[in-house]
């Protein structure tokens, strides 16, 4: 075989095995110490949320007089241990990050979902067959954006009032536009591609074009914005919680304990300290897998991630 | 005999890979003498590029790192630097200072954002310390020495209003900024029309004898070294097959490599006396099977009257249309069955667009198109997409044309699916006899396009375009794309084909010399028109417009007595094919020249006469 392969200059080697498969996705990641430590915080926060009740120490809601406003690392009269403290209620503060973590994380992957999948099929077909469709679909986005957005969903959740699933809905309908122009505009560049070009030759229908050929190529970009949508509805989550719009006190989330602990602030700081820590450190970790993924996707770029023997020696 | 300018001994360059460093080029050895011109030649992946770059530390950008091997540059006060353990302080002067560096593509070499005297001037103002008003002088200067018309006003002006010949031009102005010693440029006019390489190889000649800087060519085309080359060097596979001065390597080669690439080169008039088409000359690994003469029928298969595509331009603050890019202008032509009608002409000449509106990819103003009896303008979307089922289309880029997303399989079977014909296994079975067909082995069928080469995707795009066993393909710029050699093999498959399924081909090309092989008739387009129609054998021994007659000149020749010095530099831009609104062209008159053979006589807009060609 011949030993020229870069993609500096062309590819002659066996293609078979120039595939990247998921151990060249790991070792790409093993190399990137700061994505990977991202990667495993969000896993366990992850295996946090879905095994709440087999990880979490204590029960979210069991209330113990007795051991009110303890600070991080005591042990209470009965001799429970507690990981962060417990609140002004004696709830285990841990315990309650654990659960906390089920609503914020899921609020906000549910949220972005059906904000991404209305708004790519919204922006797809709109860019792709344009003329007064497009027109109608984007004007619409346009106004739709200039609103402000918390003041809206403060007013339709006081309408509507709280609670999870109403939160989800006014999340998907505040946040699919931005789906919706960043797919337009792939769209459009999509448009006048050769193999869109070839596809209708080849005699493919409009849909068939829109979520068969085109859909597959804008995967990567769109995937970059769901998680950083993910990290936006996590932050807004904790925002309307705090105001008292979001989720209802006693089922714990992320906003709403710094909205309870705010009052103590002065005496119980790790109240405010760890859900606050606990909304930072996520947000950063889905933005940093964001950028990754980014990187790794792109065509030009993705070589660098998986090459051996790489760094600029010379 | 003064020391060399260049000096590169036993170059290693490695590149990283999945499986550690692999070597892109080995033992790579060559001298640049000041003054001279030396070539580089091979195929895609041979490492031609990789050599050069490392002259500018460029290829560390793209991961690699010199392995092994010496870089010397003679500087300009005697000294010798040597370029392997250059800093980058060190490397930011000599790049522009020593050398200058002329990018493939003019399009996106320049800044779309920055007028051509500000590009200009940042160079000089950063190498030279001029001042503001110095640099805006010598860039007159500049523009002046590669023959650009009206300087000043060029200056002021934006990449995107320029022509890509004046745009080459430009970047060419941009590395003689600083007269450096030597020039490299990467397949300097490989994206150019055949009439706008011929000026810019001619320049790139006049310069070299004006500033008596080296120039080291990078190209694929063994036509551009006999034109231009002083020393050739060979290179296939990351090594240097062989090299020489240029007499020596074009008429007496050694290796077999260079044997083989000079024989794959078409030549123009290989075919005069002959009728019918034949397969290209390969190398002796030729897989064509050819047995019958490739006779056209008799009944018309696509009849095509007065077509006519104009583009609106759009301007103004509420986006009317202002002018109109006539794009087609009255087009006939016919196409039998089992015939190959080509259709030439340069960049703008509308022959992609008849093309397009041939399949109503784009929608025709005006004209008539019958296809196998049936009016296609007339029909609606529906019908249309299936109308489409009998003519299929392969496009210039195999890179381009083929999903990057979806497995070869998925891809050949599109049509099938798309018109229905077959289902379940038997969609399968038929990709697998498609890929015996158009001789790809069927395990590629489980492939992505990334995992093949430029001529395997163009043997796939065939596949995909013949799986519903159309009528008429329409070819654009099909093998244009391609290295020589594999250009050859995709030819003469599609001639095979026709053989054997009696295909018609449209087929849109510049390459003069491999339309004289392919077609039956030939249509030479420029600005929008047909100019001359004629059989193959008629348009090549006598060719009446003056249009056809500068495209066939332009064709660069293997011949060392045909030197490129013999160009006129054109200095006014081409005629534009931009119309205002309500703009009528005066109507087309042919005139016949024999049976069979027409000439455009009128019709060209008067600002157009006089100055047919470039």
């Amino acid at each position: 075989m011949a030993d020229v392969s870069n993609p500096a200059i062309e590819d002659a080697i066996d293609p078979k095995d120039e595939r990247e498969n998921l151990r060249d996705y790991l070792y790409a990641l093993r190399r990137d110490k700061i994505t990977a430590s991202a990667v495993l915080f969000l896993l366990a926060l992850l295996a946090f949320t879905i095994g709440a009740e087999f990880l979490a120490p204590h029960k979210p809601t069991g209330l113990n007089l007795a051991d009110r406003m303890l600070p991080p690392f005591s042990t209470g009269k009965k001799g429970l241990f507690y990981l962060l403290g417990t609140d002004e209620l004696g709830r285990d503060l841990f315990t309650r990050l654990i659960y906390g973590a089920r609503v914020s994380v899921s609020v906000g992957l549910l949220g972005a979902t059906f904000s991404c999948v209305f708004g790519v099929i919204a922006g797809l077909t709109a860019g792709y067959y344009g003329g007064l469709y497009e027109d109608l679909v984007m004007r619409f986005v346009d106004g739709m954006l200039s609103l402000p957005s918390l003041l809206v969903a403060l007013f339709v959740l006081f309408i509507l009032g709280g609670g999870f699933a109403n939160l989800i809905l006014v999340f998907a309908v505040l946040h699919w536009m931005v789906f919706a122009r960043m797919s337009r505009g792939l769209a459009l560049a999509a448009r006048s591609k050769t193999y869109v070009v070839a596809a209708k030759a080849m005699g493919a229908s409009g849909r068939r074009i829109v979520f068969r050929h085109i859909l597959p190529n804008v995967v990567a970009p769109i995937l970059v914005l769901y998680t950083l949508e993910i990290a936006i509805l996590i932050l807004s989550e904790a925002s309307l919680s705090f105001l008292g719009f979001g989720v209802q006190p006693p089922d714990p989330s992320w906003g709403l304990m710094i909205a309870d602990g705010r009052e103590h602030i002065r005496s119980a700081w790790w109240l405010v300290a760890f859900p606050g820590l606990a909304i930072f450190l996520t947000a950063l970790c889905l933005n940093l897998v964001a950028s990754w993924v980014r990187a790794v996707t792109d065509p030009a770029q993705r070589w660098r991630w998986f090459a051996i023997g790489s760094g600029g020696r010379e | 005999m003064n020391k060399p300018l260049v000096n590169v001994e036993g170059l290693r360059v490695e590149f990283p890979s999945k499986r550690g460093a692999i070597a892109g080029v080995q033992d790579v050895s060559f001298t640049i003498e000041p003054g001279e011109i030396i070539c580089i030649v091979g195929e895609s992946g041979s490492g031609k590029s990789v050599s050069a770059y490392t002259l500018m530390q460029l290829t560390k950008f793209s991961g690699g790192w010199v392995a092994d091997g010496q870089l010397t540059l003679e500087s300009g006060n005697g000294n010798e630097i040597d370029l392997r353990a250059a800093d980058e302080a060190q490397m930011r002067t000599i790049r522009g200072n020593e050398i200058g560096m002329i990018f493939q593509e003019p399009m996106t070499a320049l800044n779309p954002s920055y007028t051509i005297g500000w590009q200009l001037a940042e160079s000089l103002q950063q190498h030279r310390d001029m001042s503001r008003e110095e640099a805006a002088g010598r860039s007159v200067e500049l523009l002046k020495q590669v023959r650009i018309p009206e300087p000043e006003r060029r200056l002021k002006q934006y990449p995107h209003e320029l022509s890509g010949g004046m745009r080459q031009r430009i970047v060419i102005a941009m590395a003689l900024a600083c007269e450096p010693r030597l020039l490299i440029a990467d397949e300097p006019t490989t994206a150019l029309d055949v009439t706008v390489q011929a000026e810019i190889l001619a320049l790139i000649r006049k310069l070299r004898d004006e500033t008596g800087a080296a120039v080291l060519l990078i190209t694929h085309d063994m036509a551009v070294v006999a034109q231009m080359a002083d020393q050739v060097v060979v290179m296939q596979n990351g090594r240097v097959a062989e090299d020489g001065s240029v007499e020596q390597v074009l008429t007496d080669p050694q290796h077999p490599y260079t044997q083989a690439l000079l024989a794959v080169v078409p030549k123009l008039g290989d075919m005069a006396g002959k009728t019918l088409p034949e397969p290209m000359e390969t190398v002796a690994t030729t897989d064509c099977r050819i047995d019958k003469p490739l006779q056209p029928g008799s009944r018309v298969l696509l009849d095509v009257r007065h077509l006519t595509k104009r583009f609106p331009i759009r301007g103004g603050w509420l986006g009317r249309t202002v002018a109109n890019a006539h794009a087609v202008e009255d087009v006939t032509f016919r196409i039998l069955e089992n015939e190959t009608l080509s259709l030439v002409g340069e960049s703008g000449s509308g022959k992609s667009v008849t093309g397009l509106c041939i399949l109503r990819l784009e929608r025709p103003d005006s004209g008539e198109i019958t296809f196998d009896g049936q009016d296609l303008l007339a029909l609606s979307d529906e019908d249309m997409r299936l109308a489409r089922r009998d003519m299929q289309m392969i496009f210039q880029d195999p890179y381009g044309s083929l999903n990057p997303h979806m497995s070869l399989l998925e891809q050949v079977i599109e049509p099938l699916r798309n018109f229905r014909l077959e289902a379940g296994s038997a969609l399968e079975d038929r990709a697998a006899e498609l890929f015996d067909r158009v001789h790809l082995p069927r395990a590629f069928l489980r492939r992505h396009p990334s995992e093949l080469s430029g001529g395997q995707r163009q043997r796939v795009a065939i596949a995909r375009a013949l799986a519903p066993k159309p009528k008429l393909i329409i070819a654009d710029e099909a093998v244009s794309a391609l290295d020589v050699s594999i250009q050859a093999e995709v030819l003469n498959l599609m001639m095979e084909l026709q053989a054997e399924m009696g295909i018609s081909y449209l087929f849109i090309g510049h390459d003069m010399a491999v339309v004289e092989r392919v077609s039956h008739r030939v249509a030479v387009m420029y600005l929008g028109r047909i100019v001359e129609t004629a059989t193959r054998e008629q348009i090549f021994a006598n060719p009446q417009h003056e249009y056809t007659k500068t495209l066939l000149a332009a064709v660069p020749t293997l011949d060392l007595a045909h030197r490129a010095q013999k160009w006129e530099l054109a200095t006014k831009p081409p005629p534009s094919p931009i119309h205002p609104v309500g703009y009528e062209p005066d109507p087309v008159h042919f005139e016949k020249v024999t049976e069979g053979h027409f000439v455009l006589r009128s019709g060209l807009s008067p600002a157009d006469e006089g100055k047919d060609g470039p």
